[in-house]
């Protein structure tokens, strides 16, 4: 085998092992998201983890890849739907001739595990309110919203590519999009009801379980060592051999700037060192350094994260201060802090780092050139206007002909129950057979021990949600 | 003094005790977190497709101590309150005459202290 194809091999190992590392984020954000939410939705909300992964792989690969990575023109991918098999063997071939380092099907898996973890973003926002069929249909919508943009920004032929924005991971790509599109929601959806008081103020809704909140956010920063470092999409780059390990480094010195970030600007600015804004810091400071982990320094890295952490801090009553209910924190997280870590790789990138990624120039602190802040600005700016009002548009759309809020006693016995039918914890609730309440009950119809049968067998009483059964 | 306690819905505990408080204008309750049930002899749920039978639901039990005159205006916000629509499962409310009713914090008998 030629050295070409041993590195394709090598390659090959670390993309797809990059990617199975993002895709264990889904069940990062199942915990962190069941974890700050009520145990009324736990089910619901861990459930759509797995249905909203299900529909995007599917999408993605139908479409969404082809738009993304397939040859075409600056602004969409016009080639690779439903790929052959064919197409997903080969290296740097049309219509995927972008990957030159790895087969189609790695650089599928790798670029779905990415378009996954935004649409998790996006729910977060639209928590304990938003009806189930609309999980099915704007998962499909928003899958291809974000094909677009990736398109332009990562693929070689996009037009933001082009100018030389540089979002390394998908500070942009991932987060602040799937932050926008969560914007969208949560403005059409309004608040959860008893989030705001009668004079307007925000009533805190605390989540129901911090730990499940600390595993997740201890699996998203474990998944991040591929999100970042696997979006090298081989093992070397440029005349770095290995630079996927100078990035993992980057990621970590930011997220740990960010735990203590967080951790302190909640002890200083709300005068408690909170446990969820904490783990807020954290996730803010691994979205900031998305963008800028293959350009910056260890300095200028920890100097991200830890402000990330604060603007998370700072933002997250902020957007419920202007009536935004976010129960996750998307806005402000995946948003606020995906928007300084595009800005901050415009600051802090390094020239021989960026000419070595080919992508860009360097940074304003080192170049002393607003050019490349300028650049990363714009790309905001398009990424900005055209996610959100598609977003919006959709499910306005959506909002106008069928509605997405679910009713109010829906909202309040819970979407678990009422979606659903049962509870992630169906004991707090309800007696269950073998426990107490239902001892005398051994089968449907059978008579109660404590009186005697009777005649007929009774008709069984019909189900009913438990609301109305109450 | 008389003792209105009833038997709610849990959803509708905040409810019913905003309307004693305006139909009223008494304040105060203690609310304890209650199963029980009625002749619908509790429910049936739904697991993977399958029924199972619990015989109790969820219910809260709310006891009011208040002055005898407003007791029945009280019974009628309750019962007003409570009533969800639904077939079976509000619950009931009743009134019983209590002695020696004693304000802890100043020791005198609650008809002795400043209640509005």
């Amino acid at each position: 085998m030629s050295n070409a194809n041993l590195l394709i091999a090598a390659n090959t190992v670390w993309v797809v092992i990059a990617a199975i590392l993002v895709m264990f984020m889904q069940a990062g954000f199942a915990f962190l998201e069941a974890g700050l939410t009520r145990m009324k939705n736990a089910a619901h909300i861990a459930g759509k983890n797995v249905l909203i992964f299900g529909i995007c792989s599917l999408v993605y690969w139908l479409v969404g890849f082809g738009i993304a990575f397939g040859d075409g023109n600056s602004v969409i991918g016009t080639h690779g739907f439903a790929p052959s098999v064919d197409a997903m063997l080969a290296v740097g071939k049309a219509p995927y001739s972008f990957f030159t380092t790895i087969p189609g099907a790695g650089a599928y898996l790798f670029e779905v595990v990415f378009a996954g973890v935004s649409l998790a973003i996006v729910w977060g926002a639209m928590a304990e309110r938003a009806k189930l069929w609309v999980y099915f249909v704007f998962g499909v919508a928003f899958t291809l919203i974000y094909s677009v943009t990736s398109h332009w920004i990562w693929h070689s032929g996009g037009w933001l590519f082009g100018l030389g924005m540089q979002d390394f991971a998908g500070s942009t790509v991932v987060h602040y999009q799937g932050a926008l599109a969560a914007l969208a929601g949560a403005i059409l959806l309004g608040p959860r009801i008893g989030k705001f008081g009668h004079d307007g103020r925000a009533n805190p809704i605390p989540g129901h379980n911090m730990p499940y909140a600390v595993l997740g956010t201890l699996i998203l920063w474990f998944g991040w060592f591929g999100f970042n470092p696997g979006s090298t999409l081989a093992v070397v780059t440029g005349h770095h051999i290995g630079y996927f390990g100078y990035v993992a480094l980057t990621t970590n010195v930011a997220a740990a700037a960010g735990a203590l970030g967080g951790i302190a600007a909640a002890w200083v600015l709300l005068k408690k060192p909170d446990v969820s804004m904490m783990l807020n810091g954290v996730i803010a400071a691994l979205v900031a350094i998305t963008a800028a982990s293959g350009f910056v320094a260890p300095w200028a890295a920890i100097v991200i994260g830890f402000l990330a952490a604060v603007i998370a801090v700072v933002a997250v009553p902020l957007v419920e201060r202007i009536g935004i209910d976010d129960p996750i924190g998307a806005v402000a997280v995946h948003g606020l802090a995906g928007v300084w870590g595009t800005l901050a790789t415009g600051l802090f990138a390094v020239p021989a780092l960026a000419s070595n990624l080919a992508t860009g120039r360097g940074g304003l602190v080192y170049t002393g050139s607003f050019h490349q802040v300028g650049v990363q600005a714009l790309g905001l700016l398009a990424v900005g206007g055209f996610t959100f009002s598609a977003s919006f548009g959709c499910l306005w759309t959506l909002k106008r002909l069928w509605g997405i809020r679910v009713e109010e006693h829906v909202e309040t016995a819970g979407l678990d129950v009422s979606e659903h039918g049962m509870w992630g914890y169906p004991e707090f609730y309800i007696p269950v057979p073998g426990g107490y309440g239902t001892e005398a009950h051994g089968h449907l119809g059978a008579p109660h021990l404590h009186h005697p049968a009777p005649a007929q067998e009774p008709a069984p009483v019909p189900a009913q949600p438990a609301e109305e059964a109450a | 003094m008389m003792k209105v306690e009833a038997v709610v819905i849990r959803e509708r505990v905040e409810t019913v005790i905003d309307a004693v408080e305006e139909e009223t204008g008494h304040v105060g309750v203690t609310v304890v977190e209650a199963i029980g049930h009625g002749r619908q002899r509790g429910v049936t749920h739904e697991y993977r497709g399958r029924v199972f039978e619990s015989r109790f639901l969820p219910k809260a039990l709310l006891t009011f101590i208040v002055e005898d005159e407003i007791a029945t205006a009280v019974v009628g916000a309750i019962a007003d309150s409570a009533r969800s629509g639904n077939e079976s499962g509000d619950g009931l409310v009743w009134t019983s005459r209590v002695d020696n009713v004693t304000h802890n914090r100043s020791g005198r008998t609650l008809e002795g202290v400043e209640t509005r």
